[in-house]
């Protein structure tokens, strides 16, 4: 009973249409709008349906570059779009935007001629930020300054005068610019967790350049002022020993490096200490801590690469998403998640090496691509799953008379209503229950036409339930599709990770070679001290 | 002749070698390919579920949206919104820099998409954020609205009081 009567109240309330759902155009092109100004490329294209393409041609093709798809539009149909365009400038910046992003600056250039009054200020330093960045790539450093001269402030105008700083680093053999664009950078970041992140990257950069020119007291402020938790932290804390070193603060520089030891070898600058350690005490004259020191790296080095050997095992066996990416709970892989001092897993240690691999780096970002596009179908599908079983369930509801017995009811409570209001409407003042006498006629009216609308819905049923099967078929056809690619992904992941490793294990064995003949060498050099020798040339003793 | 041996050997060796990295390089090829055609397909069977989902569970009878604007001129910068009909709580959100860059340069968000039965309603949003001169405010906005058989659309427009710098909310239905 009550399954009918929410179905008859159901019934009164839906109509079942299958028009005139669709939003407004402008509320239409301003919500793909706000997706595609967020950097949200899948929702922008979701968003939109394929015969829509041509009322967005450039954010679909903008947004079908980024996810690395083919665009629908040629460039030459881009242009013609800008003729009637109503935002011209902001359609120029996108597709200038989108040849950067194909490393087409040339053609990129042009569409960043002349002024862009009518753009927003952020919008404004990312134009700044492109026409700097294609000048650089264009080996045009003078315009590309010119350029950023513009720029406003940000994170995007900082990220752009650090990669000019880097450019002036290499092709520049006065570091003067470099540093100045550093500074710039450095004081253009905001707060936030990438900021900072950033701040590091421009600190790490000048610091390596000052030590690079000899200025090993510069460089020392810079790396002073990075975050011990930075990705770069290990860098800093290396290269900040050896301006130390350069400084003749040799304490200072072995307390850095040992400092620096607390991390994973596989993070950049941690192998490079344990070897530059023993070899600054050996040089302050502290033989016996230098040959501990040499000793316990050549103990560590070796332990690496036995781990190495095994994660290498490891992945040969389970594959590098199995071992690396996923929540294993297999056994023989504990020793991998095993928590070592500072929070850090081994995997993570691993894991932040592999980023720097760029082949890896694209298997791991396309595997988390997939994985969303596949958490995504699967929400579908769960919805489509549990409407289809309620739409099963009011098509159930064919019993006319426990239909009929439901309206009855309705009327009855309508009739109810009718009645109360009736007895206190003589003790109001005249007029004032009228809305709600309405209000009761338009629902007797509805109820009137309840069986017109029973037997539309009932139609309605079987097709709604045949859509939404064949919305699941393809689900899970494209699901079947993605768990393949998974293994393909696996593949050349596995691949490129074990080639990285190979050569980390490579760098390690070096780094262990040079370790075992530190230690010969202080042996050695100590034996000289301590032997007598014979003069060769008179024959007598010394 | 042991010489010429090792030499041919060696080049054999090589180019297996160089063979087995090509085949590689092809492989992965392939497979970027193969997986930008499957992104496509993804998302052209989203942008159909997505139609799917809005005619099976939203029919304009019951279609009710609710959309969030910036006035382009405002420096107010919103913390959080939260959006109440006749009191109860829909939807929540929290703002990043990325939302409100997006807001600034035109965007709508649709912070709310749903059902409710024809009739009155009350609509209340609830913003928190920063003002241009760094205090903080709360407004709250409530409109009542008549829900009629058609999808009713709601575009909420944050804009400032002239010469005051207040946060005020606009109201626009569509």
């Amino acid at each position: 009973m009550t399954a009918i009567f929410k179905f008859a109240v159901g019934c009164l309330l839906i109509g079942f249409s299958t028009f005139g759902f669709a939003l407004p155009d402008e509320l239409q092109k301003r919500m793909v709008q706000f997706h595609f100004e967020r950097g949200d490329y899948a929702s922008t294209l979701s968003s939109i349906s394929k015969d829509e393409y041509k009322s967005y041609p450039v954010m679909t093709a903008v947004a079908q570059t980024q996810l690395g798809l083919t665009p629908s539009f040629t460039i030459d149909q881009l242009k013609q779009h800008l003729k009637t365009s109503d935002t011209p400038d902001v359609d120029r910046l996108r597709i200038a935007n989108m040849l950067y992003n194909q490393d087409d600056c040339r053609t990129a250039v042009r569409y960043l001629k002349g002024k862009a009054p009518k753009l927003s200020p952020s919008l404004k330093s990312l134009r700044a930020y492109l026409r700097g960045q294609c000048f650089i790539e264009l080996g045009k450093n003078n315009f590309a300054a010119q350029s950023l001269s513009t720029a406003l402030e940000g994170e995007l105008s900082a990220v752009a005068y650090y990669n000019l700083a880097t450019d002036y680093a290499f092709t520049s053999r006065n570091p003067k610019r470099a540093l100045v664009s550093l500074r710039v950078a450095r004081d253009m970041t905001n707060n936030g967790e990438s900021a900072n992140e950033l701040t590091n990257r421009i600190n790490l950069g000048a610091g390596a350049l000052y030590l690079k020119h000899d200025k090993p007291d510069m460089a020392v402020r810079f790396f002073d002022e990075m975050d011990i938790g930075s990705a770069y932290a290990t860098q800093g804390l290396y290269l900040s020993g050896l301006a130390k070193v350069e400084l003749k603060d040799y304490r200072a520089a072995v307390q850095v490096w040992q400092a620096n030891l607390q991390h994973n070898l596989a993070e950049p600058g941690v192998a490079e200490s344990l070897i530059a350690l023993p070899n600054v005490q050996a040089q302050s004259g502290y033989q016996t801590l230098a040959l501990e020191s040499y000793l316990t790296a050549s103990k560590l080095l070796q332990q690496e690469r036995a781990q190495l050997a095994k994660l290498k095992k490891a992945l040969k066996k389970y594959g590098a998403i199995e071992v690396l990416l996923r929540e294993s709970s297999r056994e023989d892989l504990a020793w991998f998640l095993d928590n070592s001092g500072v929070g850090n897993t081994i995997k993570n240690g691993y894991l932040r090496f592999l980023y720097d691999d760029e082949p890896s780096l694209y298997w791991m970002q396309l595997y988390s691509d997939m994985r969303l596009y596949e958490s995504n179908l699967q929400g579908f599908s769960a919805k489509l799953k549990a409407l289809r079983t309620n739409l099963k369930a009011q098509g159930r509801v064919n019993n006319s008379a426990e239909l009929n017995k439901a309206a009855r009811e309705l009327t009855k409570r309508i009739q109810a209503a009718r009645d109360t209001l009736s007895k206190i409407e003589q003790r109001l003042p005249p007029n004032s229950t009228s809305r709600t006498s309405d209000t009761l006629s338009a629902l007797e009216t509805r109820l009137a036409s309840l069986p017109l609308r029973v037997n539309d819905r009932k139609k309605a049923i079987p097709e709604q339930i045949q859509s939404i099967d064949k919305a699941l078929k393809k689900i899970d056809a494209l699901t079947v599709k993605i768990t393949e690619l998974y293994s393909r992904i696996d593949g050349a992941f596995t691949n490129d990770a074990n080639n990285a490793f190979e050569r980390f294990d490579e760098r390690l064995h070096k780094h262990y070679e040079q370790a075992e003949l530190g230690f010969i060498q202080i042996l050695e050099s100590h034996a000289r001290l301590t032997t007598k020798r014979t003069n060769l040339l008179d024959g007598r003793y010394q | 002749m042991k010489l010429l041996a090792i030499v041919v050997t060696s080049c054999l060796l090589l180019s297996q070698v160089v063979h087995a990295n090509s085949d590689q390089t092809q492989n992965n090829q392939d497979l970027k390919a193969e997986a930008s055609q499957l992104k496509q397909s993804i998302i052209e069977l989203n942008q159909e579920l997505h139609a799917l989902e809005q005619a099976l569970i939203y029919p304009p009878e019951v279609k009710f949206g609710v959309f969030l604007s910036l006035d382009d001129k405002t420096r107010f910068k919103l913390d959080s919104i939260e959006l109440f009909v006749d009191d109860a709580l829909i939807s929540t959100h929290l703002y990043q820099n990325s939302d409100i860059q997006a807001l600034l340069n035109g965007g709508v968000q649709q912070l709310y998409l749903g059902s409710v039965a024809p009739g009155q309603h009350k609509l209340t949003a609830s913003f928190k954020g920063q003002g241009r001169s760094g205090g903080y405010f709360k407004r709250k906005k409530s409109l009542k609205f008549d829900k009629t058989k058609n999808a009713r659309y709601i575009e909420l427009i944050v804009s400032e009081r002239p010469g005051i710098g207040e946060p005020v909310f606009k109201v626009k239905q569509w």
